[in-house]
């Protein structure tokens, strides 16, 4: 397969196709007329929760010499259980599935999962790349993904400018996305109990996000990017089955419905979340070839929002040759998280809130505070041709206590270290 | 916090714009920069599985593209 080799138009194709996210999986630059595909595998098991298994085939057809179009098209398939905001307890617990029908148990002191996960995901994505003229060059894509209770579709472009002889590339990119919710058995009235049963209709939400980033040639072995990105999003933004139990005020242990044999009914609550969420990330990358096709890479993220999130994701890997084509590339993430400022693991009888009366609270372990760390390994074999890797990484998420646990409580795990294992194999055909 | 990291964000941009004008090379010592693994975006479809795992497990995405996650996984 011939490839053309022109830096200047290179780095500002790599600068738009990153950008653009997924949908561009250009990393040669292909003759006229001239077809790339890759086809990938990601295999991602939680320790006793959530299984995804997701294949995927992109493709990159250059229309011409400074022209392409790119696609991706991903199916995502997820079962396993995952955890609903219920505090474990001392006793089994029993809850309903989200569609009304049939119930879920969790074991004494477990934290309680709903293993009613199951479902599948298709997305297609695609983006046409084009130079305005010698300088300036577009990017403009779309991606629609579709699940039995999630439907998204959203647009992007982005536009670039060369500088600098070509060593500085400006860039600066608008998405917007309209997602439509239709949870298993209806929305759920915010803070309306469980039992009650209170869900009916749909939801929608609208992101848009602006980016602004620069690119830059340092040297002859090294670029940098950074990359500022404001997203705001307005809408339904609770999760639809994340629960809050409610506890008894001087024992901690979770207040009863009902009982069913020896495993008892909790009472629970839906959770509440604000309708707009507006979020500012800093993103650096920094790529350097060492010597002899080592290559480092490096990037660093900050983010912080008004859910009162701010976030600190370091990332570097390192490619080491073991022969003329072979190399290994171990990677290690660092990601650390504040909890957001409605973040509470239960509510206590007496003070838990009522429909409509503005109070936010969620129990979901993903906006709690949180430190994740993802250590592993690629190898693969780089050639012209028929280029693959396949990677094997661990991932745990150690998340914080409550310091106000009191009673039975304080016998017991809320929030538990969650384990993963990740495996992916690319093929470029 | 939440005003003054937007400060401090538009401040630095700021300064590396001013700093990037002094660096670069000549179109004739781009032969290392033209390998494809020196792209940014290589590889594409790992950065597409990592940043749609840690969209779907934390509370924070995007940043090396745009954050809209396009699934109920978050």
């Amino acid at each position: 397969m011939a490839k053309c080799r022109n830096i200047s138009r290179e780095l500002s194709m790599a600068t738009c196709v990153l950008l653009a996210g997924e949908a561009n999986a250009v990393e040669e630059v292909l003759a006229p007329g001239e077809w790339d595909v890759e086809l990938a595998f990601l295999a991602y098991q939680e320790k006793d929760r959530v299984s995804a298994y997701a294949p995927v085939i992109a493709g990159v057809y250059q229309i011409d010499t400074e022209e392409l179009v790119s696609t991706k098209l991903v199916i995502d398939s997820l079962t396993g259980a995952s955890a609903n905001g219920a505090v474990p307890s001392l006793q089994p617990q029993v809850f309903t599935r989200p569609s009304g029908n049939g119930e879920y148990s969790t074991d004494a002191r477990k934290v309680p999962l709903d293993d009613t996960y199951e479902e599948e995901r298709v997305e297609l994505s695609m983006a046409w790349f084009k130079p305005i003229d010698d300088i300036w060059k577009r990017n403009i894509g779309f991606a629609v993904s579709s699940e039995p209770d999630y439907f998204s579709l959203g647009v992007n472009g982005y536009v670039t400018k060369d500088m600098n002889r070509g060593n500085t590339t400006l860039s600066l990119g608008a998405s917007y996305q309209s997602d439509k919710i239709e949870p298993k058995g209806g929305v759920p009235v915010p803070l309306s109990v469980v039992q009650d049963g209170d869900k009916e209709g749909t939801e929608t939400k609208k992101t848009k996000d602006i980016l602004f980033g620069v690119t830059q040639i340092i040297d002859r072995y090294s670029l940098f990017q950074v990359n500022y990105t404001f997203s705001s999003s307005d809408g339904y933004l609770t999760d639809p089955y994340k629960l809050l139990s409610v506890v008894d005020g001087v024992t901690g242990d979770p207040l009863v419905d009902s009982q069913v044999g020896p495993a008892i009914q909790p009472v629970m609550i839906y959770e509440s979340r604000p309708g707009d969420r507006k979020k500012h990330a800093l993103f650096g990358m920094y790529k350097r070839y060492i010597r002899e096709e080592e290559i480092l890479e490096t990037s660093y993220r900050i983010s912080d929002d008004n859910f009162g999130i701010s976030s600190h994701t370091l990332d570097f890997r390192y490619k080491f040759p073991l022969s003329k084509q072979n190399y290994i590339r171990p990677h290690l993430r660092l990601y650390k998280q504040s909890k957001a400022d409605f973040f509470q693991p239960y509510f206590v009888e007496g003070r838990e809130p009522v429909p409509g009366d503005g109070t936010l609270a969620s129990a979901d372990y993903r906006l709690n505070e949180m430190t994740n760390y993802t250590i592993g390994f690629e190898y693969g074999k780089d050639k012209k041709t028929n280029r693959w890797s396949v990677a094997a990484e661990y991932y745990v998420q150690t998340a914080e206590e409550p310091s106000e646990k009191y009673g039975s409580l304080d016998q017991l795990t809320l929030y538990p270290d969650v384990e993963a294992y990740i495996f992916r194999l690319v093929y470029d055909i | 916090m939440y005003s003054y990291s937007r400060k401090v964000l538009v401040l630095l941009l700021m300064f590396l714009l001013q700093a990037c004008s002094n660096l670069g090379v000549n179109p004739w010592e781009r032969d290392v920069l033209a390998k494809p693994e020196m792209s940014l975006n290589y590889p594409a479809l790992v950065y597409g599985f990592d940043d749609h795992i840690y969209f779907s497990k934390e509370a924070t995405s995007g940043g090396r593209g745009f954050a809209g996650g396009g699934c109920g996984c978050n």
